[in-house]
């Protein structure tokens, strides 16, 4: 009897103690909020629209990879493929050889790249203006997505031209597509988010080195006009610039393609890359990709983006700028402590490498560490800025001769070259031509020189290139994802 | 009671003491056509004692008064008579229903299948229980209609299973629910453990699963004790797995002659280091396991008695794969007790262990991609250099593909991943009021995912140059150690409620169930400090952990974790309704909220309704010939699926990605990137089905057959948005899969001592996207699958290839292509869209990677105590993309031998293109394109079981062995190790060459006490 009272009580104990257990009927049963880390709807501790600005920042990894060089550099006469032969092929035929297919991987990267990060900045211009937020600081953030945002489609007009102009913050798919813009209207649309920039940023920031500042703006805005051939206004941004004495030219050349000179004097606007002390890497591919393709100590990379006997042959006797753009396999590495390279071609399979993305041996031994990680990406320097003052004030007549010709000795002389000879508009103007092609060789700099002069017709053809090469053809993705909207580019 | 039985054993006993005084013959015949029945047992119960009818039903026996002679046969009803006096006994007996009577699993309770209007199928446990494969499910393959099982050869590696079709982009895998227990795999199951898998297919039986439901059910039930019974069983089987159909390659010679070729094809240097590279190596053969390794054993009691039912089972399994060094170590256990406190009241609890010691996988591509010139290992008169591996010719893939047997061998092996799960259960339930039983559940699943992995520095010998590199050039060690733990935790409250008023028959369930699932983990790295004295972290497992002292730099240590969780709370109901057995109904109802949506939107409902009608219980049904058991049903229902991409928890809040970071000189600040945009309307996917079709026997139960049409629509596909530059989660696009289901079997019995059956299946899939976004990018060299409106899901999509250019005047003749540089040589894509030049807008549908059909089926023969399985398993009507040996554009990789018959001028061939490395030639095209039709042996077995007189003395109740051959042959045209290539949904049957379907022989042996 008493164990059948026990178990009574046992059965009805357990039942009871099942049902305890939180019968969740009650809503905030299903309340649960992503853990360890804020959901979009939730208030930052950071005040406005800061953290997202450094979202932007982070994504500009997004437009600083191996793409800008294909695009900017291996087009030219004086870069190419590089690496083994059958290595790259396909991107060799489309960008040495002006075989453009719009559906190459690149293509769409370099595409998708931008508009990923123009998104991100209407998101803060955008919450900016919604918010009517009028502070330093939140004025300052609106700065700075404008000027990131004209640089994107500075460079989309650049490689493509026409492209839709996108100001919407991305609710749904559809706000994604729009018709393509006239390079009138984009060009008005930079020009006017530059302004704003310029008005806005301050002149640099404390404990932010690299961020973009106003003499971004003004040195973007300069280029546009450069590449309107707008020489005046041109003329008189870099002038304004020139004056402001923020920026100087680095006096070491070999600094200037090194750590050390990461955020330097003569800085613009960078994409910044780095090495932390715990050896966390925040790097795209762009420089490992240019590094020396070898074994052992000499695989320092994959080995793109390599010299062309007509760059080795354009330096003049005694530019040292020669040995600062120019490594030679079987030879020492000049000063940089690796001692001497592997022979071409039994051992490496190209004479020359880009020693631009070349590194300091200790660095490498430092950090056990070959490829180059930690080397900022240069978007526009202060040589550019001397250099488009020289060819904008030579092609205007607002500069006297005397002061264009000044520009040109100023880049000279730290090559330690002597002074220009040319003189007359036509002498000067081949002068600066040469010039930017020796300065800014293995950068992207000159393919467009060359389309924006005119020249690209001639100094190309041998490459294949035709009038159409100037523009880059559409991805196909993109045109396939707008449905339609977006048209492909003529000829292709 | 317990006396009674006693007593009666002891009547029972006492009688057969007796002599056997008596002759008993007679004739045994079928009441519905009065034919003789051959082959009846006539057995005088509770002894060994008995015949079978001739063919013409006649029998004769000895025995007592007193006795009970028992008549049974395959689909008739038993027939018990006792012995009076009488000399002659005739028997006529009747067909048995009772097998239809079958209990089958359904969620949330048992049902009787006859009162069933939807499509369940019923497998029993010992037809996994004996089969090789770690995952029960991949040992059906081919024997459930509507159910798809495309198996990986991968140790451990789940196999792709859907059920009637591909209906989702992101989730097409059916639930599987153990002992009442949701979960997304089956991998702590042991597949000796299980007592019976159902597969429920239809609207009617899964929309009590709600938003659970859409993708099919799997429910496993795992063994208990039956009353009154005590039984041990010990099992052990071994087996060896050997690779075939290896893809052909080119050797030595062969990759010289071609290469030799490309290069001079493409105007470059011929290739200068021959001379170092003089090896002719089959990177398949080096790296593989030859008679890689299976080994089981089991070992289970089941106990029952009045009160209580007990049943404890332990496995062990070893099972290596077919790459060097991969090895699994299982071991699992189980207990399962339910005891009876009252006659009304019971509780019960389950535990599940298992414990892992996962192999560290490897793949065949590189050996697929990989030179034949080079040596793998490096032999030289120099101790230093002597023994060391070789890189790949810097030219010829060095920089991009790792020597394959240094990663087989060494850098693969460098981790320690182990897995630790606990699943157990706990209830209570009471009948009350005559017709009512209360049952309340509580479950728990912790999972825990465990890894040490250590990066080497590893030497490798460099021909070119004479010297020694670090592999992958590595300088620095490090060591990473992770953690990550899955909690889940469910409730069930389930009211049922049965009873009988005359002929109507019902039966319901109503409940409630909560799941809280959460995620978590951790990990952390660290390096060595290359400036200190300590040197590298030393190539020890004892010194793989963060901190490791003093070779780790704590300067370089990183941590981690991530973190989710996710709760849904549901109303649940069901009745089962039947009229006299002839009239049926089943309706259901759940509605689920879940914690991922918003909270407007967090709810949604879902339901099912069937019919049917049997129509043999009808009395104008009774003159139709050989019709045993005919039923007609249908089914109609709204189901949902939690689809959502992997790594997906809350898809209602975007967070901000992790790693968005901004860099300031050395400075690193985290930056606010949203991942997504957020969605309030969005909601679960939802698919509409229904499915008519009858379910048949004939000839006294003999003849199966059974045939079903189904639709599943799927709408408001929840899609994840990329458009390659943002991304959103919407609903959006509707996909729909139809078909039908067709099994048969015949049972039949040749005499007493030979019996036989065989049967099938066969299923129709027709899929088709009704809308959806246009799919993300398609990169050049990438794969070729689509998911685009107006064709079927994961559709190949690229060019028609109608032969190669074979000379200038051949390219001048035709449109003009915009696809990239092209010679002679060079594939003729075809201007499907007619505009006079070749685009991209020329790339159409060139394969659907959906089967057709997919089809099983088997014989199996029993004479005396050795029966013989043999099953076969197909597919048709499916295409394969050959995604391995294209080549690349970054790496030299070896050919397939195909191109021995390349094109290398005017007429040399029409299909195999000139040896060139630029992509032109690489674009998805029907040249990838194979024929993924198969058909494959898929188990022979042969089983004999022990004479029971021998075992008697013994005391052993049964001894069986057996021998199995697993994949002994597939007639397939596809060129890869296996015509078997799953993946996700929408990017499936793409052949990356990773890893074979073995062969597999198995001896085993099945010990009951």
């Amino acid at each position: 009897m008493k164990n059948i009272k026990l178990i009574r009580k046992l059965k009805i104990f357990s039942l009871v103690a099942l049902l305890a257990i939180p019968f969740s009927c009650q809503d905030d049963f299903l309340d649960r909020l992503p853990l360890g880390e804020v959901a979009n709807n939730e208030e930052l501790g950071v005040g406005g629209q800061e953290a997202a600005m450094f979202g932007v920042y982070s994504l500009l990894n997004r437009v600083g990879g191996w793409e800008r060089f294909w695009f900017g550099s291996i087009r030219s006469d004086d870069s190419q493929k590089g690496s083994t032969t059958g290595d790259g092929a396909a991107f060799g035929t489309a960008f040495n050889d002006f075989q453009y297919i719009p559906t190459i991987g690149l293509n769409n990267i370099w595409w998708n790249g931008h508009y990923e990060v123009i998104f991100a900045c209407n998101e803060v211009i955008n919450n900016i203006q919604e918010e009517g937020l009028t502070d330093p600081g939140s004025l300052a953030n609106d700065g700075e997505a404008r000027a990131i945002r004209a640089l994107m489609y500075f460079e989309l007009r650049r490689d493509y031209g026409e492209v839709p102009i996108i100001t919407a913050t991305i609710d749904v798919p559809s706000d994604a597509f729009a018709p393509k813009s006239t390079i009138a209207d984009i060009d008005t649309f930079i020009k006017n988010d530059l302004l704003i920039a310029e008005a806005n940023l301050p002149q640099s920031w404390i404990g932010f080195p690299g961020r973009s500042s106003s003499g971004f703006a003004k040195s973007l805005l300069a280029k546009l006009y450069l590449y309107q051939n707008d020489w005046s206004n041109a003329y008189n941004k870099c002038k304004e610039i020139i004056d402001s004495q923020v920026y100087s030219i680095e006096p070491n050349l070999v600094n200037l393609f090194e750590r050390v000179g990461n955020n330097g004097v003569e800085s613009i606007f960078e994409i910044q890359q780095t090495v932390t002390e715990n050896g966390e890497s925040f790097n795209t591919n762009y420089f490992i990709s240019q590094g020396v393709r070898g074994t052992g100590e000499w695989n320092l990379g994959w080995g793109f983006n390599v010299p062309t006997t007509n760059l080795v042959n354009a330096f003049e006797a005694g530019d040292k700028r020669k040995a600062n753009t120019l490594l030679e396999s079987g030879q020492d590495d000049g000063g940089f402590g690796g001692g001497v390279l592997p022979a071409h071609p039994s051992v490496l399979a190209q004479p020359y490498w880009n020693k631009k993305a070349y590194t300091m041996k200790s660095i490498r031994t430092t950090l056990a560490i070959n490829g180059n990680r930690w080397e900022n990406i240069k978007i526009i320097r202060y040589a550019d800025i001397i250099l488009m003052a020289a060819e904008a004030g030579n092609e205007s007549g607002l500069a006297p001769q005397s002061e264009v010709v000044g520009y040109i000795n100023q880049i000279r002389s730290r090559a330690g070259l002597p002074n220009t000879t040319a003189t007359g508009q036509g002498e000067i103007r081949d002068a600066i031509k040469q010039e930017r092609r020796v300065e800014f060789a293995l950068e992207e700099y000159r393919f467009y020189d060359l389309v924006r002069w005119g020249d690209a017709s001639t100094v190309l053809s041998g490459l294949g290139y035709l009038p159409k090469h100037a523009l880059f053809p559409i991805p196909q993705d993109a045109i396939d994802q707008s449905g339609g909207v977006i048209v492909q580019n003529p000829n292709y | 009671m317990k006396a009674k039985i006693i007593l009666l054993l002891f009547f029972l006993f006492s009688v057969s003491g007796f002599a056997q005084n008596l002759t008993v013959s007679g004739v045994v015949t079928n009441s519905e056509d009065n034919m003789p029945v051959p082959g009846v047992n006539v057995i005088v119960k509770g002894t060994s004692r008995g015949v079978s009818t001739d063919f013409d039903g006649n029998y004769t026996i000895q025995v007592n008064r007193g006795e009970i002679l028992e008549f049974s046969s395959v689909g008739l009803k038993t027939v018990s008579i006792t012995i009076g006096d009488q000399k002659t006994i005739n028997v006529s007996m009747v067909t048995d229903i009772a097998t239809l009577d079958e209990v089958v699993v359904v969620g949330y309770g048992t049902a009787k299948k006859r009162d069933l209007t939807g499509s369940i199928v019923s497998i029993k446990g010992d037809e996994v229980a004996d089969k090789p494969a770690t995952n029960p499910i991949a040992s059906i393959q081919g024997k459930v209609a509507g159910l798809s099982v495309v198996n990986s050869g991968q140790v451990g590696q789940a196999p792709d299973i859907r059920i009637r079709g591909t209906s989702s982009r992101y989730d097409v895998g059916p639930l599987f629910v153990i002992d009442g227990i949701f979960a997304d795999n089956i991998d702590f199951v042991n597949p000796n453990d299980i007592e019976s898998i159902e597969v429920l297919k239809d609207a009617s039986s899964l929309a009590v699963f709600g938003v659970r439901g859409a993708n099919g059910v799997i429910i496993i039930t795992t063994k208990t004790a039956k009353k009154g019974e005590f039984k041990v069983n010990f099992n052990s089987s071994i087996g060896v797995k050997n690779i075939v159909g290896a893809p052909d390659l080119a050797d030595a010679t062969l990759f010289r002659e071609l290469y030799d070729e490309q290069l001079v094809n493409e105007g470059a240097a011929p290739f200068s280091h021959y001379d170092k590279f003089t090896g002719n190596t089959n990177w398949v053969e080096r790296i593989s396991n030859k008679s890689a390794f299976i080994q089981t054993s089991n070992l289970s009691i089941q106990n029952a008695t009045e009160k209580n039912k007990l049943s404890f089972g332990l496995g062990y399994r070893m099972e290596e794969g077919l790459i060097k060094d991969e090895e699994l170590q299982r071991i699992t256990f189980n207990l399962n007790n339910e005891y009876n406190l009252t006659d009304n009241f019971k509780m019960g609890l389950t535990i599940n262990g298992l414990q892992d010691k996962l192999p560290n996988t490897g793949s065949f591509s590189s050996s697929l991609n990989a030179t034949p010139i080079v040596d793998p290992i490096h032999f030289d008169a120099r101790p230093e250099f002597n023994g060391l591996y070789n890189q790949l010719p810097a030219q010829i893939g060095g920089p991009q593909i790792g020597n394959p047997l240094l990663v087989a061998e060494v850098t693969k092996n460098k981790s320690i991943p182990q897995r630790y799960r606990f699943v157990g259960s706990m209830f209570a339930e009471i009948d009350f009021l005559k017709d009512f039983n209360f049952k309340a559940t509580i479950y728990g699943d912790y999972n825990n995912f465990r890894s040490r992995s250590y990066t080497p520095i590893v030497p490798i010998y460099v021909s070119e140059t004479d010297e020694i590199d670090n592999f992958n050039g590595n300088q620095l060690t490090r060591v990473n150690q992770s953690s990550s733990t899955v909690f889940n935790f469910q409730q069930d409250y389930i009211l049922s409620f049965a009873k009988e008023y005359g002929k109507h028959d019902i039966n319901a369930v109503a409940g409630f169930t909560t799941t809280q699932f959460a995620s978590e983990s951790i990990s952390g790295s660290v390096q060595h400090d290359p400036g200190s004295s300590a040197g590298i972290i030393p190539d020890n497992q004892r010194f793989w952990y963060l901190n490791v002292f003093p070779y780790g730099d704590p300067s370089t240590r990183t941590s981690n974790s991530s973190q989710s969780e996710r709760a849904t709370s549901s109303f649940l109901s069901r009745a089962i309704y039947n009229y006299d057995s002839k009239y049926l109904l089943n309706m259901s109802y759940r509605r689920d909220a879940t914690s991922q949506l918003s909270p407007e939107n967090r709810a949604q409902d879902f339901w099912s309704i069937g019919a049917g009608w049997v129509a043999t219980q009808e009395d104008f049904m009774d003159n139709i010939k050989g019709l045993s058991y005919l039923k007609i049903k249908g089914s109609t229902g709204v189901l949902g699926n939690q689809a959502l991409p992997g790594g997906t928890n809350y898809p209602y809040y975007p967070g901000v990605s992790q790693g968005a970071t901004a860099v300031f000189g050395n400075e690193v600040i985290p930056g606010f990137v949203q991942k997504f945009e957020e969605n309030p309307n969005l909601q679960w996917e939802t698919v509409r089905m229904w499915e008519t079709g009858f379910e048949s026997r004939w000839f006294a139960n003999r003849l199966m057959l059974n045939a079903n049409y189904y639709n599943r629509k799927t709408e408001n596909l929840l899609v994840f948005v990329d458009t390659g530059v943002q991304t959103f989660f919407d609903n959006f696009g509707e996909i729909e899969n139809k078909g039908l289901e067709f099994e048969m079997s015949w049972d039949g019995e040749i005499n007493d001592d030979f019996s036989y059956s065989i049967g099938g299946n066969l299923t129709t899939i027709d899929n088709k996207v009704l809308s959806t976004f246009e799919d993300a990018p398609i990169f050049a060299n990438g794969t070729a699958s689509r998911t685009v409106t107006g064709q079927p899901i994961g559709s190949f999509y690229g060019y028609i290839v109608d032969g190669l250019y074979q000379s200038n005047a051949d390219i001048a003749s035709l449109p003009p292509s915009r696809l990239g540089a092209y010679a002679p040589g060079d594939f003729k894509f075809r201007d499907v869209n007619d505009d006079g030049e070749i685009t991209p807008a020329d790339r159409t549908l060139i394969g659907n990677p959906t089967p057709d059909f997919t089809y099983g089926f088997y014989a199996n023969l029993k004479y005396k105590n050795v029966s013989l399985n043999i099953d076969f398993q197909g597919v048709y009507g499916n295409e394969i993309y050959r995604n391995w040996g294209n080549g690349n554009s970054f790496a030299q990789f070896n050919f397939r031998t195909d191109l021995q018959d390349r094109w290398n001028g005017s007429g040399s061939s029409n299909w195999e293109p000139r040896l060139f490395s630029t992509n032109y030639n690489r674009l998805p095209s029907t040249y990838m394109i194979e024929d993924g039709s198969y058909i494959r042996i898929r188990n022979i077995q042969l089983n004999y079981s022990i004479n029971s007189n021998i075992l008697e003395k013994l005391k052993i109740q049964q001894l069986k062995l057996y021998a199995n051959v697993q994949n002994l042959f597939t007639w397939t045209k596809a060129s890869g190790f296996t015509p078997e290539a799953g993946g996700s949904p929408t990017s499936f049957g793409v052949d990356g060459g990773g890893y074979p379907i073995p062969v597999i022989s198995t001896l085993g042996l099945s010990l009951t006490f």
